[in-house]
């Protein structure tokens, strides 16, 4: 049922038709733009993000720094020199199983992965490279690295002695499927391996340096007697990175836990004053088109004034009165962001469908719905703030001048 | 007795802060339930002064007003916006109608200001208001369409709505001329007749006033001359209107 002061204020939205579409634009325009500036940077943002992050872990487990002395303790004499070396970049983890079995049961870690990060040397006819081995079990390695779908020749296969190479490391030392290499460790050991497939990482660093290799076999050419150099984890979202680790510090206490946020602060940093600046220009958007709001109903309500002033005098109380104008701004605030949100929508299509056939635009943009219903709550806010002024006018307003004055 | 509709004690108005002007000077009066009276005074006399504070726009500066047995120095704004919209109802001499609406929108406007959206029957009722004052064809026309006399009868059609006690007129034949002014009146006091529906009317026209059943001249603020032009019959009541002596010179001679 509509209410005496709705039907009124959708009268006098209908009768000053030029001031309602005057407003109805500033609106629309505001909101479009907000939306448009928003998705674009958020786009831009999670394109970033997903570059930097997308096939790197997420979260790291690691051991502390103290735990290499129990291993020492061991006494064992063929672990102390390699594990001494590797302690002075890392800690091992000793026993990984039970910490791995735990987290496969978390739901929101989409892949965790034991890995065995080692230095060492690859030899071919006698030249030789500096190699990181990457010891993995491919098959989780693979929910990481993508590794299957970045081979270029040969198969992602790691049975036996089989290791893939990168691309430049092949071209490097003419490397092909097939091929034995030896590599050789800091610590003195070696061992010779058959180059299974080369892979293809779209990163020089990468490509001739890394060397995956099933998990067991780095462990022996390490000498690491089943322990691993962390556990790498993948997850769904990657800004719950945070709460997820904390849940995971809680569980293993002992460990070191980190994030992709760690190693990427000035990334971060810069997305968020990014972020910040582009919250200052909606920021002022929203005030411009508020004041413009402000000053176009009232002056409605000047317009209005005889209408009010009869309104009274036939019993209309002072709230009501207010009330016809802060509707207006309702109205006019609901649907000029609605309208807006669409007008953003199109215009973004419209920027990718430009910037496609440009060949420019390799990220895709998406309108948040929830930034959609943000900016409309918002936008309707500002609006009913701005018939403030015109309400209180309403409400002030005393029916005998108006009729003593026509 | 008649029964007493409105009751004014000692009614004084000042307006103004810095320079005061004293517009109403101590009007006391009684109004009867169902008397058609005509409100005269030359321009500047306080006539819409008076007729606003017996419409509960206005507030006196001292003295009481009873309507109804209700005390108007006693209600809130709230309150008296209530009242009016309940026992009053107004035509103006320039009729104050919403021009963004219909006859029958305007009519119906006091009806949903105080009770919300009207049903049927008050539709109906508003249907036959308009075609009591003869403007079954232009119910759905909008106001700034019609003429002067027919926006008048409009307001007239709205005034009597909500079934008000009590009606103020100010000028309601002001702006037409003299055929559809008396189509006006004609209409009035018919109602008056019908329904006992107390009328108070601003005019300036001798005729308009010869017309009423009691006739009371303002003048400079007081009450002039208060008398009942039908029990005295056209010649004398012409003879009053046209003496300049007042009701206080008598008193003032003793
Ligand atoms: N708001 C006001 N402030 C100051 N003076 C006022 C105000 N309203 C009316 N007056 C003065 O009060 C006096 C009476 O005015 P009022 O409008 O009641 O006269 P009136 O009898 O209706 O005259 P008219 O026949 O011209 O309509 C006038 O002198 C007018 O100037
Ligand atoms: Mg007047």
């Amino acid at each position: 049922m509509l209410s005496f002061e709705s039907m009124i204020a959708w009268r006098f939205l209908k009768e000053s038709r030029s001031q309602t579409i005057l407003i109805l634009l500033g609106i629309i325009i505001g909101v479009s733009v907000q939306i448009f500036l928003s998705s674009l940077i958020s786009g831009l943002q999670q394109n970033l993000i997903e570059q930097t992050v997308g096939d790197s872990p997420h979260i790291l487990l690691k051991a502390q720094e103290n735990s290499p002395k129990s291993i020492l303790q061991k006494g064992n004499q063929s672990l102390i020199i390699p594990v001494i070396a590797a302690a002075k970049k890392d800690a091992y983890i000793l026993s990984y199983q039970p910490i791995l079995k735990k987290l496969d049961t978390y739901s929101d870690l989409k892949v965790v992965s034991p890995l065995v990060d080692g230095s060492g040397f690859i030899t071919k006819a006698e030249v030789s490279r500096p190699v990181v081995v990457k010891g993995v079990f491919l098959e989780r390695a693979d929910g990481i690295y993508k590794i299957n779908q970045r081979i270029n020749t040969g198969k992602a296969v790691l049975g036996g002695t089989g290791v893939l190479i990168g691309r430049s490391l092949a071209e490097d030392l003419k490397i092909e499927t097939g091929s034995i290499i030896e590599v050789r460790t800091s610590g003195g050991n070696s061992g010779t391996y058959a180059v299974n497939g080369i892979f293809d990482f779209e990163n020089t660093a990468i490509n001739s340096s890394w060397i995956f290799m099933d998990i067991y076999r780095s462990q022996a050419l390490f000498e690491l007697n089943g322990a691993v150099s962390r556990i790498e984890m993948q997850i769904e979202q990657v800004f719950q990175s945070e709460s997820i680790s904390q849940k995971i510090k809680n569980d293993f206490p002992d460990f070191l836990i980190e994030t992709w946020q760690t190693n990427n602060r000035q990334l971060l940093s810069a997305l968020q004053s990014q972020s910040a600046s582009s919250y200052m220009i909606q920021f002022f958007v929203l005030l411009a088109v508020t004041l413009g709001i402000a000053s176009v109903l009232a002056i409605a309500a000047v317009q209005k004034s005889r209408e009010i002033g009869i309104l009274k005098a036939m019993g209309t109380r002072t709230n009501s009165a207010s009330r016809i104008f802060l509707i207006q701004g309702a109205v006019l605030g609901l649907s000029g962001s609605i309208l807006g949100s669409l007008v953003g929508v199109g215009l973004i299509k419209l920027f990718q469908i430009a910037s496609q056939s440009g060949g420019a635009l390799s990220f895709s943009i998406r309108v948040e719905f929830r930034t959609a219903i943000t900016l409309i709550v918002i936008s309707t806010i500002a609006s009913i703030g701005a018939a403030l002024f015109p309400a209180r006018k309403a409400a002030s307003l005393v029916p005998i001048e108006v009729i003593r004055n026509g | 007795m008649d029964n007493i509709l409105v009751s004014l004690d000692s009614v004084n108005k000042v307006y103004g802060d810095e320079v005061k002007t004293q517009v109403l000077f101590d009007v006391s009066l009684k109004i009867p339930q169902g008397q058609f009276l005509a409100l005269i005074g030359p321009s500047g006399s306080g006539k819409s002064t008076l007729l606003n504070i017996l419409g509960a726009l206005d507030r006196p500066s001292s003295g009481t007003i009873l309507i109804n047995q209700q005390n108007l120095g006693q209600l809130n704004e709230n309150q008296l916006a209530d009242f009016r919209n309940k026992f009053l109802g107004f035509v103006f001499q320039f009729h104050y109608l919403l021009p963004e609406f219909t006859s029958i929108e305007n009519v119906l406007l006091p009806y949903w200001i105080g009770k919300g959206k009207p049903n049927r029957q008050i539709f109906n009722e508003a249907q036959r208001l308009i075609e009591r004052v003869g403007l079954a064809n232009q119910i759905n026309k909008r106001i700034n369409l019609l003429s002067g006399g027919q926006q008048q009868r409009v307001a007239i059609a709205r005034a009597l709505l909500n079934r008000p006690q009590l009606i103020l007129a100010d000028e309601p034949t002001g702006a037409l001329d003299t055929k559809s002014g008396d189509q006006v009146l004609d209409l009035m006091q018919e109602i008056n007749g019908e329904n006992n529906t107390t009328f108070i009317v601003v005019t300036h026209d001798r005729n308009v006033a010869l017309r009423a059943e009691r006739i009371i001249e303002l003048i400079d603020g007081r009450i002039c001359k208060d008398f009942f032009p039908q029990e005295m019959g056209e010649k004398k009541s012409i003879e009053i209107l046209e003496s300049h002596a007042c009701a206080w010179d008598d008193q003032s001679q003793k």
